[in-house]
């Protein structure tokens, strides 16, 4: 015999389960309009190199701070949407690394970043150009030519940006990413002799310290950062270096994260912008458990935005996920959690160093 | 079935997914599914999944659990390329 109060509230429950489901399946996007996702014309206006910031628009400007992985397939999208930067693995010949790269930035009014991690003992053209390794550099000069050498063949393949060089005075992984002896004097040379071909030096992994072979998360493992840990970023931010990478441990001592990320501390970069006033990366956003930390994805890209990081590096390069970031950062500004006084620094920041005079007035 | 045991059931679904809106779960218990994962990079160990997919990304192809190439190299288990995989990570092997 039916029990009708029980049926009807059977009814009543799954029609909730269902609702609940939907809204799990998009937590993130809870409180997002999704249709408004939509892409937008891109007018922006340029004259002779200079820039009408206002000509972009909110999400145009928060595509601007995103790198992310160069999947061909995923072209016309990263431009509809005005991704800022585009990364490159390791290819077998100079001409597939060529073609790709003038694939991508045809048509673009305001040029990907290119960017690529030629580093101490990583060699992603391997296949066609060997390089020293950082450790077997003996001195300044020989920095200042390698600096040299791999930025005219980074130019001529048609990138602009080296995530490169490493300056951690700990490497118990690689062994061999950093220079070796007087790290801070050879790694200067070395951005002098990159920058001198036109390419940006990336000094990383800010404020020091590669990974030591442990997830900070599990262990919460802090890392002591001291003076000497610092030096090499103030040698080559007083070389001109335009780019620092910020690191994903939790530190203390000389740069103290307050028990967070160093990439989502306020602290830690503000202590950076002190003396530098070039661009701010993040490491990748996916490595070293910063996103076990977050377990909120949506709490973690805020946080980085406010911690003052330019541009976020992303790998994950699927377009539905860049959406997810610029809707993510979009709704923030929405709801005041981020200034958008915040953006419009980033994004002069990112258009000044891709070589723009940044204005906000119509041209 | 009687229906006012489907109900408390039901009872119990709502209430994890309603917390599980506020307060992640996977937080609580952990996201791995593939138990312990790590890599080993130029012959150290690393306790970080991410970090080897990332690095394993790099290579154009890995074969037999390596990847290899002048001065770098990358021995995993094939549940560590399956993990990346699954995580979104463009890694070849």
């Amino acid at each position: 015999m039916l029990d009708i109060n029980n049926d009807k509230l059977t009814v009543v429950l799954l029609i909730v389960i269902a609702l609940l489901g939907i809204l799990n399946l998009n937590k993130d996007m809870v409180g997002m309009n999704v249709l408004e996702l939509g892409l937008e014309d891109r007018n922006f206006e340029i004259k002779d190199n200079v820039i009408n910031l206002n000509s972009l628009t909110l999400k145009q400007k928060i595509g601007q701070m995103i790198f992310t992985l160069a999947k061909p397939e995923n072209k016309d999208l990263l431009q509809e949407m005005n991704v800022g930067g585009i990364y490159f693995w390791k290819k077998n010949t100079e001409n597939t690394y060529s073609n790709d790269i003038r694939y991508f930035q045809e048509n673009m009014e305001i040029p990907f970043f290119v960017g690529v991690d030629l580093e101490g003992c990583w060699n992603p053209f391997e296949d066609f150009y060997k390089f020293p390794m950082f450790k077997e550099i003996k001195d300044e000069n020989e920095a200042y030519e390698l600096g040299k050498e791999q930025g005219l063949l980074l130019k001529k393949l048609g990138f602009n940006i080296n995530f490169s060089p490493v300056v951690d005075r700990e490497d118990k992984i690689w062994k061999c990413r950093s220079f070796e002896g007087d790290i801070e004097r050879k790694a200067a040379y070395y951005v002098r002799g990159l920058q001198n071909q036109g390419i940006i030096a990336t000094a990383k992994h800010y404020p020091g310290k590669t990974l030591i072979g442990k997830d900070p998360h599990k262990d919460i493992e802090f890392t002591i950062i001291n003076e000497d840990d610092l030096k090499p970023f103030e040698w080559t931010i007083k070389s001109g270096v335009k780019a620092v990478m910020i690191n994903h441990l939790i530190s203390r001592g000389a740069a103290d994260s307050e028990y967070k990320p160093s990439v989502v501390s306020k602290s830690v970069i503000s202590g950076l912008k002190k003396d530098f006033t070039g661009l701010v990366l993040t490491d990748e956003v996916r490595m070293a458990g910063l996103k076990d930390f977050y377990g909120d994805e949506r709490r973690m890209y805020v946080d980085l935005v406010n911690a003052g990081n330019d541009v976020i590096l992303d790998f994950n390069a699927e377009p539905w996920h860049i959406y997810k970031i610029v809707a993510i950062i979009e709704n923030a500004i929405n709801l005041g959690e981020i200034k958008e006084d915040r953006i419009d620094d980033a994004v002069t920041n990112i258009l000044k160093t891709k070589g723009f005079k940044v204005v906000k007035r119509k041209l | 079935m009687e229906t006012k045991s489907i109900n408390y059931v039901l009872f119990i679904v709502v209430f994890v997914l309603a917390l599980n809106l506020v307060y992640p779960l996977g937080r609580a218990y952990g996201k791995l599914t593939f138990g312990d994962l790590g890599c080993e990079i130029n012959g150290a160990y690393v306790d970080d999944a991410n970090l080897c997919c990332h690095e394993m990304g790099r290579f154009p192809g890995c074969f037999d659990n390596k990847c290899d190439s002048d001065n770098y190299q990358i021995v995993a288990n094939k549940q560590m390329f399956r993990y990346c995989k699954a995580s979104g990570y463009d890694v070849r092997y």
